[in-house]
């Protein structure tokens, strides 16, 4: 038992983002509570969820999730260079990944996604990815992989305070504070971040306007790229005994870009596109009684407006409700019900009234969490979602975890999973003018998955190994293209993904140097049915490494990821395959309670020319400075 | 190795260049069609297809068909120039006296080749802020533009942009808004399509006053009869806008009629093309049709307009991704632009004028134009 309790801890404190941290030991360990999501794991055991390190994190505050997920994940991120940004799992599109905060899935109902580039690191207290579908526990559009965006209820006692700053080449500007207020049965958590970027790099530009009669590129400086972003995001948490609490997030986001032209359009005054989000979720959760009781609601104002223009205003509003039950049945064996209710308003230009006015969405669900043999943990999770005007399918999901070996020194765990996963249509999808199609049906994945990890335990280090194998069918995947004579919004394609994911990582101290490695490496496979090519802007190969060494006071970390060959258009244009590599260094000087500290960042050292998006310029060599300050005063 | 034919085109130079459907914006070429006598140039003899690309992601490229040798060559700009590549999405082309114009979307420019569809100097971007399409006469290319950020609404900073060919400049501006789109020339007046608000612009040349005619609905592309009247697809976003065929006469600058057809497409490709003798229009358009409860059928393609009869009829249908229709001068076969998707290679279907099919060719990513020189 003392050696178990020491692998847990060891599981615990290693921050690698890349494996999957034991979560049931990490919620055990930590006494973290993650709050509005935690049943995502429990019923979920074998899925694959990721946590990006939190250290890691904190160490490039100024992130957005776009590029938090280019440097720690591999998983591909389609955009330019910080205005838009989607994330796409297992060769799968932008909005086959779900985003979720709280109770909300924060994709935008008339594109289908949310721009990864507007959403701040700084906000959230974890972040984890799920690869492969769970529209059985998370709805419609969770049939690539899902981010959840977590927040932690620490019940705080007393304050703290975190201020953040970070000036970066390009014009990068960063300052978000997080202020914690409580007495251990309340609490209030208020974070708030500006970020700016004029996004004015350098780059090598073989479009340039003299290139009919002279195509050798020219180093040109990128124009009308500049980010605006605003963001507060507020909780207010309070605990009438241990069992039973209220939690409530409320988070605001105002965000401004200009539409990056491509390389061949550099010289051209940009458009510009506004963003406003309002995102609130309040839950109450009761535990006191053998059920375990939670009741949420929340509503969600999603506004774009395009060049200032106020009659292309694109504005959704959202009203949710969900209850949800579950019971023990025995100490193996859990179950629970629920049922989430949408009110949705779209209010878009481009939409008739006559044909959307409002749509109401419910779903209905239920989870069995079983351990039906020793060392053997398996859920059946189902759902069935009821749109109105429209037929949505039911949704079952098999996964299963077997500890096959276990000793003190390893354990051999055998994952799998079997699921459907489904996407209803966008709005614009279906009401977009003349173009929006009647006729469509909804997304239907069928997501197959198996896994070996392996642990191994040598006095203080570990090392983990994990490999993945998945098969993924899309049937009426949606496009837009053209139609007899307009493009419109179809039922087009059956896609085929499947792949082999492989995860290394490694927990060593030498001498007074805590060290972690690792290495992800996925090979993806993605296809139309019956066609040979591989999907546009799906990287056959993507890897990631990383090494985070500390010692006292000091750390580095350097990362590199590597996406492979990306087919861009189907006639034979493709974007050749790229490597980065970054860099941090950082000090921490801590005073009792307190600390304090400083994040050197180099990004691409090694200035390598690439494009996540055709013809879209990305940045070179880039520097930073982050400045970090955490002061505490906490009750004992 | 093939010699090169310097008789070739009309008057004197011996150009007899037929721009694609559209091309009736060059009346002064489309009025002599005597072919009896004509060389053909093999060098350059053949239909060629401009394919528009992936918006924003480049891929546009063009396609030589040799329809008297049935020999069709991709990526045609490629091969005649190594190392240099289309920066732009093209978004019309045509021919002009001695040269090819194309007009380049993301990247905005106007780039002149010869007709061996070499570059004659870099491209043209100044003056040209989302231009749409051009005509020319005299020793000017009237181009309509958008303007450098388009209000989508009413397009107030639309504006005719003049080009001067030997200058190799944008001269001046004509200030028209309501986002012009395509253009046609008669009796000294220039014609531009209000693609935003529901009216064709008329410019006096001489003295650049501009006045407009009504429409039931916005417009998108002309081709002239042998009066020099004008027919004009009537194309609109607005599922209750009364779409079809408008007839514009340019003596009195009236709507003389509008024939009816539902689901014009909007499309900014070749929509509208007219055969030889200009005898025979065709359209692409379809709707939504409910048959049975909630059943919702997409129906119609293609259809011709014979301008004796004023009637539309059916020509071809089925095909999905119609994105535009171009005829053949030489011998009237109707090629009809597929685009299966804005990344994959398009097709163009061929018909004879019977609607007989004649063959499919491959060509590059969204085909939306085609011009024809021989």
């Amino acid at each position: 038992m003392r050696y178990l309790l020491l692998l847990i801890s060891l599981l615990a404190s290693c921050s690698a983002f890349a494996g999957n941290p034991e979560p049931m030991i990490i919620d055990t360990v930590h006494l973290e509570e993650v709050t509005l999501v935690s049943d995502y794991r429990k019923f979920q055991p074998g899925a694959k969820i990721d946590r990006l390190d939190s250290q890691l994190l904190k160490g490039m505050a100024e992130a957005n999730l776009d590029q938090a997920l280019s440097r720690l994940s591999p998983v591909y991120v389609k955009g330019n260079a910080g205005g838009l940004s989607t994330i796409r799992f297992r060769g799968t599109s932008a909005s086959h990944t779900s985003i979720r905060f709280g109770g909300i899935d924060i994709n935008s109902l008339t594109l289908g996604h949310a721009n990864a580039s507007g959403l701040a690191t700084y906000l959230f207290d974890g972040i984890s990815l799920q690869y492969g579908g769970s529209s059985a526990i998370n709805g419609s559009g969770s049939i690539g992989g899902t981010i959840y965006l977590e927040q932690q209820n620490k019940w705080t006692k007393g304050q703290k305070l975190n201020f953040s700053s970070t000036i970066g080449s390009f014009g990068e500007k960063f300052y978000g504070t997080k202020i914690y207020l409580g007495k251990g049965n309340w609490e209030s958590v208020t974070k708030a971040y500006w970020f700016q970027k004029e996004n004015n790099f350098y780059f090598n530009n073989p479009f340039h306007e003299n290139s009919y009669t002279n195509p050798s590129p020219v180093r040109e400086r990128q124009q009308g790229a500049a980010i605006e972003n605003k963001g507060f995001l507020q909780e207010i948490n309070y605990r009438f005994n241990a069992g039973a609490n209220i939690k409530s997030s409320f988070w605001y986001e105002d965000n401004w870009h200009e539409i990056q032209p491509n390389m061949a359009s550099n010289n051209k005054s940009p458009a510009e596109l506004q963003d406003n989000n309002f995102r609130s979720w309040l839950e109450y959760e009761n535990r006191n009684s053998p059920f375990l009781i939670k009741i949420g609601a929340g509503y969600v104002h999603d506004e774009q407006l395009y060049q200032k223009n106020e009659d292309q205003l694109i504005v959704t509003d959202r009203l949710l409700s969900e209850a949800s039950a579950s019971y023990k049945t025995s100490p193996g064996s859990e179950i629970k019900a629920g049922a989430l209710y949408k009110y949705i308003v779209p209010d878009v230009y481009s939409y008739s009234k006559e044909v959307i006015d409002y749509e109401q969405q419910l779903d209905l669900y239920l989870s069995y969490y079983f351990e039906p043999l020793k060392d053997l943990r398996a859920t059946v999770n189902v759902r069935q979602m009821l749109v109105s005007n429209f037929k949505a399918p039911f949704t079952p999901a098999l996964v299963l975890e077997y500890k096959a070996a276990s000793s003190p020194k390893q354990q051999l765990t055998l994952t799998g999973g079997l699921s459907r996963s489904y996407r209803i249509p966008t709005f614009n999808d279906r009401y977009w003018g003349t173009q929006g199609n009647p006729n469509l049906k909804p997304e239907a994945g069928i997501n197959l998955e198996a896994g070996l990890g392996y642990l191994r335990q040598m006095q203080h280090n570990h090392m983990r190994a994990k490999v993945n194998l998945f098969y993924m069918d899309v049937d009426n995947w949606i496009e837009w293209k053209p139609g007899f004579v307009d493009w419109e919004a179809q039922n087009v394609e059956r896609v085929i993904s499947k792949g082999l994911e492989l995860q290394l990582q490694a927990t060593v101290a030498f001498n007074k140097i805590e060290s972690q490695w690792g290495a992800n490496y996925s090979y993806n496979p993605v296809k139309e049915h019956n066609k040979q090519k591989q999907l546009i802007y799906t990287p056959k190969h993507s890897a990631n490494l990383y090494a985070d060494l500390n010692w006292k006071k000091y750390g580095i970390t350097a990362n590199g990821s590597y996406i492979g060959e990306r087919t861009q258009i189907l006639q034979g244009q493709s974007l050749p395959g790229h490597f980065l590599t970054n860099l941090s260094l950082r000090y921490r000087l801590n005073y009792k309670e307190h600390g304090l500290q400083f994040t050197a960042q180099m990004l691409n050292i090694f200035d390598i020319d690439y494009q996540n998006e055709a013809l879209y310029a990305m940045p070179g060599r880039a520097f930073k400075l982050n400045i970090s300050i955490d002061l505490r005063n906490e009750g004992r | 190795m093939k010699t090169k034919n310097k008789s070739f085109v009309l008057k004197g130079k011996l150009l007899w260049s037929l721009a694609l459907v559209l091309a009736l914006g060059f009346n002064s070429c489309s009025n002599d069609d005597d072919n009896k006598e004509q060389i053909i140039n093999e060098e350059i003899s053949g239909a060629y297809f401009l394919n528009y690309g992936a918006f924003g992601h480049g891929g546009s490229s063009i396609t030589r068909y040799d329809f008297r040798k049935d020999v069709n060559t991709n990526n045609y700009f490629q091969a005649q120039n190594p190392g240099i590549i289309l920066n732009s999405n093209i978004q019309y082309g045509a021919t002009y006296k001695d040269s090819v114009y194309l007009i380049g979307n993301m990247t905005d420019e106007l780039i002149s080749l010869d007709l061996y569809f070499r570059p004659g100097g870099n491209a043209i971007r100044e003056g040209l802020a989302n231009p749409r399409y051009f005509v020319g006469e005299g020793d000017l290319l009237y181009i309509s533009c958008w303007g450098a950020k388009p209000d989508y609404k009413t397009m107030p900073d639309s504006y005719i942009a003049v080009y001067n060919t030997k200058t190799r400049k944008v001269e001046r501006k004509i200030d028209l808004p309501g986002g012009p789109e395509g253009l046609a020339l008669a009796n000294g007046k220039l014609y531009a399509a209000l693609n935003y608000i529901p009216k064709v612009a008329v410019i006096d040349l001489s003295t650049e006053a501009i006045t407009s005619i009504d429409l039931p609905a916005v417009s998108t592309y002309f081709v002239s009869d042998a009066d020099n009247n004008l027919y004009l697809a009537i194309a609109s976003y607005d599922p209750g806008a009364e779409t079809g065929l408008a007839y514009i006469n340019t003596s009195t600058d009236e709507l003389e009629h509008n024939y009816k057809l539902p689901g014009v497409s909007t499309t900014y490709a070749s929509i509208l093309a007219e055969n030889s003798n200009a005898g025979t229009l065709y359209l692409t358009a379809a709707s939504w049709v409910e048959e049975g409860t909630n059943n919702w059928v997409q129906k119609g393609a293609i259809w011709s307009f014979d301008t004796e009869t004023k009637e539309f009829s059916e020509f071809i249908t089925g095909l999905e991704g119609a994105q535009g229709i171009v005829v053949n001068p030489v011998n009237n076969d109707v090629y009809i632009l597929l685009s299966p998707s804005a990344v994959e290679a398009g097709e163009v279907a061929i018909y004879n004028a019977k609607g007989e099919h004649q063959k499919d060719i491959n060509v590059g990513v969204s085909p939306y134009w085609a011009l024809f020189l021989d």
